[in-house]
């Protein structure tokens, strides 16, 4: 407890003096959205346009294909996520729950490869095993090269090793099939740890631009964060429509934000335990 | 076979033998466990460990790619030539000032923030969540709103340094300045994120030894430095790490901001590979500057292991 006024003070003036710094952006990017082509030039720049300017919204969603940009984003992020729901648990449940040959060497292997190896050093290699495959300019190769993660195995092993050996057991001794254990008794049992797992493989891959860059070229196949750039590069001039696309990018990434809020934290804290 | 058997799992023929034949002491386990992991396996195969690898072997060789016909193995030639290489070495320079930078400034904010919220204030839980915010938006919505708000002529930033009374800067314009902005920008996206670990690891930590430090008369100046900063040791040296990781890796903030200009002054290393393997189609050379920068990041991570290991097991 803080019982001097003075300090009390100051830790609410700094704490808020922070928060209004780490909003600003934000509004500025909605006001900007929402400014006449000449208001956007004003200065000082218009924290309120005079007039507001909702029309911005009609003209920059038919000045470039975004709806296209939104469906590639969705089907992307989305299926990547689904994939890293199913696949992550599988590969942390054996992990967590059989012995067999080789086990902790390749877990370790597994891990370490994909948390201390930075993309940049996969990039250039990736790129040409993905066009090998034919897969450039595809949703294969937006998709295939991302459906797992050594982070969200290893969360999924942590979840499940405290999990007791009785449950597997005992549907075993039921006749239960051993991929059925996984999908009926264990899958279920990984609720919380897949939400976290889930939110922040859609967030990120909702995110993702240098992976997309490389390997799309067909204005059709692009995602959002692509479609953005190079619809920047066309209205270069046109903030206010340029932060009207940021807003069709932002607001889903927001809006799952703010009703999913205590699970980023969580997710967080569970990475923090790692280290 | 039972006195064949040494160990748990017996010996070399015997361990290949239950490989093959998937029968190991615990029934199907290793039939089961290789089937669950199939996919997984040549997931991880295919886009991380051969990747890893053709990387090292694509740096030896000239040429577009290792795969393509006409590659000519020069040894560690391609090595040779990016040492060399002044739009290389200027690129490890910014990248070293902007890790630097960017890590240094906003751990230490994130550790003062994550202190003062770690008391009981009114509206604590939204502020948290305000503050932690900019790091779950895409990066390329961030720059794009900080290339506005950087602008020379008409951004906020330089409205605000005239009503202040200070001088408007070129921000992002001028080659003093640019790579000082990029900082600034990195660390209000990311200063969140290290805030919450370091919330959780304060959480950690054990009201009776704060008591036990007021007892014996410490202020509390005093029972940060010898209660709270000791044992959030392990918190700082993840966010340390992770935070280096994060900004070796920098790539949306010069694409978007700068395109590495003014004069090179922003071309972080990352950004500086991308160009060169896929605008100027130079591979080997590009494979061999991210294997350098990955030797130089893993070198830095092993010290700080090192370094930290000795200074928590006080």
């Amino acid at each position: 407890m803080i019982r001097n006024p003075a300090v009390k003070l100051f830790v609410y003036g700094f704490l808020a003096v922070t928060c209004f710094v780490m909003i600003i952006p934000f509004v500025y990017m909605v006001s900007l959205s929402l400014c006449s082509d000449s208001e956007i030039f004003h200065f000082p720049p218009p924290l309120v346009p005079e007039k507001l300017m909702f029309s911005n919204a009609i003209r920059a969603w038919g000045s470039a294909p975004f709806f296209r940009y939104f469906i590639n984003t969705v089907i992307v992020a989305g299926s990547i996520t689904v994939l890293h729901l199913f696949f992550d648990p599988l590969a942390g449940y054996t992990f967590a729950k059989f012995r067999f040959f080789g086990r902790d060497k390749l877990f370790m292997l597994i891990i370490s490869t994909s948390l201390m190896i930075p993309f940049f050093v996969r990039m250039i290699p990736l790129y040409i095993i993905v066009s090998r495959l034919g897969w450039t300019d595809t949703y294969f190769g937006l998709i295939i090269p991302f459906i797992m993660h050594g982070y969200g195995i290893f969360l999924m092993r942590q979840f499940i090793m405290p999990i007791p050996n009785d449950y597997i057991d005992s549907a075993r001794i039921d006749g239960c099939t051993e991929f059925g254990i996984f999908l009926r008794i264990i899958l279920p049992m990984c609720k919380p740890a897949l939400i976290t797992d889930g939110l922040f493989t859609f967030i990120y891959n909702w995110n993702a631009f240098l992976w997309p860059l490389i390997v799309i070229n067909s204005p059709n196949m692009r995602t959002l964060t692509l479609g953005l750039l190079v619809f920047r590069q066309e209205h270069f001039i046109q903030w206010n429509l340029m932060a009207v696309g940021a807003l069709f990018l932002f607001l889903p990434a927001f809006m799952v934000f703010l009703v999913a809020q205590r699970y980023f934290v969580r997710g967080v804290v569970m990475s923090g335990l790692k280290g | 076979m039972r006195q064949v058997e040494k160990g748990k799992f017996g010996s070399l023929p015997i361990r290949i033998y239950r490989v093959l034949t998937g029968r190991s002491i615990h029934g199907r386990d290793n039939v089961v466990a290789y089937t669950f992991l199939s996919i997984p396996l040549i997931y991880f195969s295919l886009f991380f460990f051969l990747p890893i690898s053709m990387d090292f072997l694509g740096s030896l060789y000239e040429g577009p790619s290792l795969i393509s016909e006409g590659a000519k193995f020069i040894g560690l030639g391609n090595y040779a030539k990016i040492l060399r290489d002044q739009t290389f070495l200027s690129s490890l320079r910014a990248t070293f000032f902007f890790m630097l930078g960017t890590t240094g400034v906003s751990v230490a904010l994130a550790l003062f923030l994550a202190v003062l919220l770690n008391e009981k204030l009114m509206f604590r839980g939204i502020m948290r969540s305000i503050i932690f915010f900019p790091f779950m938006t895409s990066l390329v919505i961030i720059a794009l709103i900080w290339s506005v708000i950087y602008d020379a002529d008409v951004g906020l930033l330089n409205w605000l340094f005239i009503k202040v009374g200070l001088p408007p800067q070129g921000w992002i314009s001028d080659p003093n300045t640019a790579l000082i902005s990029m900082v600034i920008m990195s660390i209000w996206w990311e200063t969140g994120y290290n805030m919450v670990i370091f919330l959780a690891g304060l959480q950690g930590i054990p009201q009776e030894y704060y008591d036990a430090a007021s007892v014996d008369g410490a202020n509390a100046l005093q029972s940060f430095r010898y209660v709270t900063l000791p044992l959030l040791a392990p918190a700082t040296f993840f966010v340390v790490i992770i935070s280096f990781f994060n900004s070796c890796q920098a790539f949306i903030q010069p694409y978007v901001l700068t395109q590495g200009g003014p004069s090179q002054a922003t071309n972080l290393a990352v950004f500086n590979i991308y160009n060169v393997a896929f605008l100027h189609l130079r591979l080997g050379e590009a494979s061999a500057m991210a294997f350098f920068i990955f030797l130089i990041v893993l070198l830095v991570t092993a010290t700080l292991f090192r370094f930290w290991r000795t200074e928590v097991e006080y």
